[in-house]
Formats: C-alpha cells, structure tokens, sequence
C-alpha cells in the first residue's frame, strides 16, 4: 500500500516554509496596525494583569516588580497557547488541501508553530524595553532561552497534534480549546511566581509541565540565572513522552482525514 | 513495456453518517451500531502502461475522482493495493490553497509549491506561467479581485507547468473559455511522449476521443468496460440512452 513516507517530510520543507510565510503574512495582511499587534496584544494583557494583581490586590514577587515578571510570562505564555489553538484548527482549517493534495498533514501542525515566532521576536523586543525601563540587565544566561522555547515548540507541537486529529473527527475540540488553555494559563506560573503558590501546593504546580518551561523562560530572563535542573528535566521527559504519543496517534488517524474532514 | 500504474484488487469503502459531535458517537458507540458503508471501488485491476493516455468516463457517483484521488495519494485503499512508477502531479482541483488576499504573483508561489514545485522551479518557469496565463497587468493585484476566469487561468498556468510523468486531472479542463482550453490541451499533448503517461476523468468526451488512446468505463464503483478509447466512449454513450 503506497503511503507518503514520514521520513519524506524534507521533501516537502519548500510547502512548508510557504504555508509559514502564508500564515504570518494572512494574519497581518488585514490589520491595520499589522505586525504592532504581535506587540499590543501582550502589553494590553499585561497592563490589565499588573493593574489588578500588581496594584490592587498585590501578589508578592520577591525582588522582581509585577510588570516585568506578568509581561515575559504572557509573551512565553502566549507562544505556546497560540501555537496549541492555531495548530488544532490546522487540519480542519485547510481542509481543501486535505482533500486535494497529497502530503504529510503533520506539515500543517509545523506550519502553525513556526508562524508564531515573528511575533514572539517582536514581543521580545518589547520585554528588553520593559527590562531596561527596570534596570534589569541581561547576563549570559538568557541564552537558556533558546534551548527551552524550543522544548515549549516540542510541547506545543504534541498537544497541537493530539487535538488537530481529534478535532477532525469530532468538531467539539474546537471548542474546549479555548477553555482548555484558560485553565492550563491560571494553573501555570504565568500572572504570578511559582514562590508564590503556598507550600503545600508548590508540588502539584510542578507537575505540570509548563510550570518547568515557564520558570525556566523567566529566570533565565529576568533573574539571570540557569533553570533549575529537575524541573527542567522532568518537563523535558513529559514534552517528549507526549510528543511520541501524538505523533503515533496523528499518524494513525490522518489515513482517516481526507475521507471523514 | 513498462507499467506507470498498476493496480490490484482494489476496494474502497466510505462510511456514511460519521458522527461530527461527540454527542452522536456516543450513543454509537454504546449501543455498538455500525455506521452504513458505502463500496465507492469494488475490485479494481488496472494497469496504465508508460506513454499511455487513459480516460476515466462514467455516470457520477461511479467512483471515478475517488480513483484518482487514491492513484495520487490523497486517500488510502481499503484493501488491494496499487503502485505508481515515476513522478505523479495531481489535478484534482485547480487553485488548491489560493489565498484570496495574495497577490497573483504571491499566489504562483503559494500554489506552486503546493503541486509540489520547488521554489528554484517556480522562479525558472515564472516568466512562461504568467506568460502562458495572460494576466501580467493583475500580477500584483489580490486574487480576490480577479474575475473567476482569470484565477483559473492563473491556476492552470501554474499546474500546467509542473514536471510529471504521471498527471492525473480532474475533470478541470472543462473550465476556463475554450480558447484557453485548447491552449491548455496543446500543452498538455506537447508534454505528453512515450515515456508519460495521463489519466484523465471527464465527461467532455470530445476531449476525452481527442486526447486519450484508452478508456475505462466505471459504474457503481466496477470497471464496466475497459479498451480503445473510441470503441469505449461508443459503448457508453448507446449505454446511457439505452
């Protein structure tokens, strides 16, 4: 039985990097402010945050102020819930090439992903702004950055394929997704620090996964300084452990795709 | 001679209902019901040969673009199997993947690589597509301002540009105004020799007796008849009035 191959993906990085490029240049064709949102968006969420829990009700946060902390969290934060919600209408949003033409779907998922960087990139330039406003300067260590979006990517990418070949089948993914993500964004050191949590409940925070990449991402900004090794580590050992399962999991539902979508 | 296409015992089956809503699967799958299931190929045996020109006729809901669709990869057999021997592109529709607020020449790129062209391709044959597709005034115009004919002309001139050794089309030839069909005919006969092989599915059968040596005649998912592509075409027009 002929299937396109999995390892034949390389052949088809030209689709991909266009589908990118499409994908970036559709979402700020339209807009009037254009690629200024990749930075609004962000600012507006964490001024709204700052106003409420950085000057109302104030949440401690050691020695970092509320703003720089809520703002790098939202941008990292925001990488990854974009990339999940983009990524699980991917296959359902094309459904025209899923039933036209023949290729590995996942090239969708990928496509979704990597059309977040540039505005990741643009919100980063934000973040050093806001550092330098705070008189946080930068050490060598914010290039664990790197290493650690890149596991955030993988994350995304396992959750955003899991849900992109559920939802071909059943509609009603699309709308959990949103509630989804709400709920994984309050759950993960996102709006406050992970000190902040009480004790008795720091243990649970760390187990979700993104508590590891998230304090990892803001340490290595705001505060300096490497992740700390086991929360890393352990964060790392899910990402990979969900990753193999969707992809198994894609692979064995996208022989459905084109006749059920 | 060698074989472009082979395919055998081949059967396809689609499930009719699939449930959308988890709401409508669940009571299916309590209750253990089975969802109806449609045959849309029942026991197909094919070979096209190297430098041959099939035409894919019959009534619709016979099976034929489900056929193409499983000869390009699109969709997988329920069982049999087939193999294809030599670079395949694929027509099932043009303009696949067309974004309406991208201009013409965005959009050459865009769809180009889509049919699978690299973009070393593309900027080669940039020239002969907008050349062969007529509208270099609207290049830099969305194609959500062209009229429907000049987006297929745009289509067209892209797909026809691919290299192949097996084309698969799709019933589009039957778009566009006949001027331009016939332009598009020529090239496709030019970049036909004995080493390409076409697979055509149409019901233009002036297309189908001009461009095609051999014909299949599917009905209900089954090869009803299978030969010379006039004798076949013959066969099927007494067929129908009869």
């Amino acid at each position: 039985m002929k299937m396109i191959k999995t390892s034949n993906i390389w052949r088809f990085r030209y689709l991909l990097l266009l589908l990118v490029w499409r994908d970036v240049k559709s979402r700020y064709k339209q807009a009037f402010f254009g690629f200024a949102w990749a930075m609004l968006t962000p600012t507006f969420q964490a001024l709204v945050f700052w106003l409420v829990f950085g000057i109302l009700f104030k949440i401690p946060t050691g020695k970092v102020p509320y703003l720089p902390l809520v703002f790098s969290g939202f941008i990292f934060w925001n990488f990854f819930s974009q990339s999940v919600s983009s990524a699980t209408l991917s296959i359902t949003g094309n459904s025209n090439l899923v039933t036209k033409i023949a290729f590995p779907k996942e090239i969708l998922i990928f496509s979704s992903i990597l059309g977040r960087i540039p505005d990741l990139i643009t919100s980063l330039a934000v973040l050093i702004a806001i550092l330098a406003f705070y008189h946080i300067s930068l050490s060598v260590h914010i290039l664990w950055v790197i290493p650690i979006l890149i596991i955030e990517m993988i994350m995304a990418l396992a959750i955003g394929m899991f849900l992109a070949a559920i939802n071909v089948y059943f509609r009603d993914i699309t709308a959990v997704v949103p509630i989804l993500l709400m709920a994984w964004l309050f759950l993960t050191p996102v709006i406050y620090p992970l000190e902040s949590i009480p004790t008795q409940y720091q243990l649970y925070a760390k187990l979700n996964p993104m508590t590891g990449i998230l304090e990892g991402l803001r340490s290595a900004v705001i505060t300096g300084t490497p992740p700390e090794r086991i929360s890393m580590l352990f964060s790392i050992s899910i990402t990979l452990i969900f990753v193999i399962f969707s992809y198994l999991l894609f692979k064995k539902l996208e022989k459905g795709f084109s006749d059920v979508i | 001679m060698e074989k472009a296409v082979v395919i055998n015992n081949l059967w396809k089956k689609y499930k009719i209902g699939q449930p959308k809503k988890l709401g409508d699967a669940l009571p299916l799958f309590l209750f253990r019901q089975k969802l109806k299931e449609f045959w849309a190929l029942k026991n197909i045996n094919l070979s096209v040969e190297k430098g041959e020109r099939l035409g894919i006729i019959g009534p619709n809901g016979s099976g034929k673009s489900t056929l193409l669709k499983i000869i390009s990869g699109v969709t997988s057999p329920s069982s049999g199997n087939f193999t294809t021997n030599g670079k395949v592109a694929a027509l099932l529709e043009v303009g696949t993947g067309f974004h309406p607020d991208f201009t013409g020449r965005e959009n050459i790129y865009l769809y180009g690589t889509i049919l699978g062209m690299n973009l070393n391709e593309i900027k080669q044959r940039f020239d002969e597509i907008v050349r062969f597709s007529g509208i270099r005034k609207f290049l830099d115009t969305p194609v959500k301002y062209y009229s429907s004919g000049m987006y297929i002309r745009l289509a067209f001139s892209v797909a026809i540009h691919l290299e192949w050794d097996i084309l698969l089309v799709d019933e589009v030839l039957a778009v566009g105004d006949i001027e331009f069909q016939k332009k598009c005919l020529l090239k496709i006969e030019k970049s036909l020799g004995s080493e390409k092989s076409l697979i055509l599915v149409s019901h233009n059968f002036d297309i189908v007796r001009k461009l095609c040596n051999e014909v299949l005649f599917l009905e209900n998912g089954q090869i009803k008849k299978n030969g010379k592509a006039n004798s076949v075409v013959d066969y099927y027009l007494k067929h129908v009035q009869g």
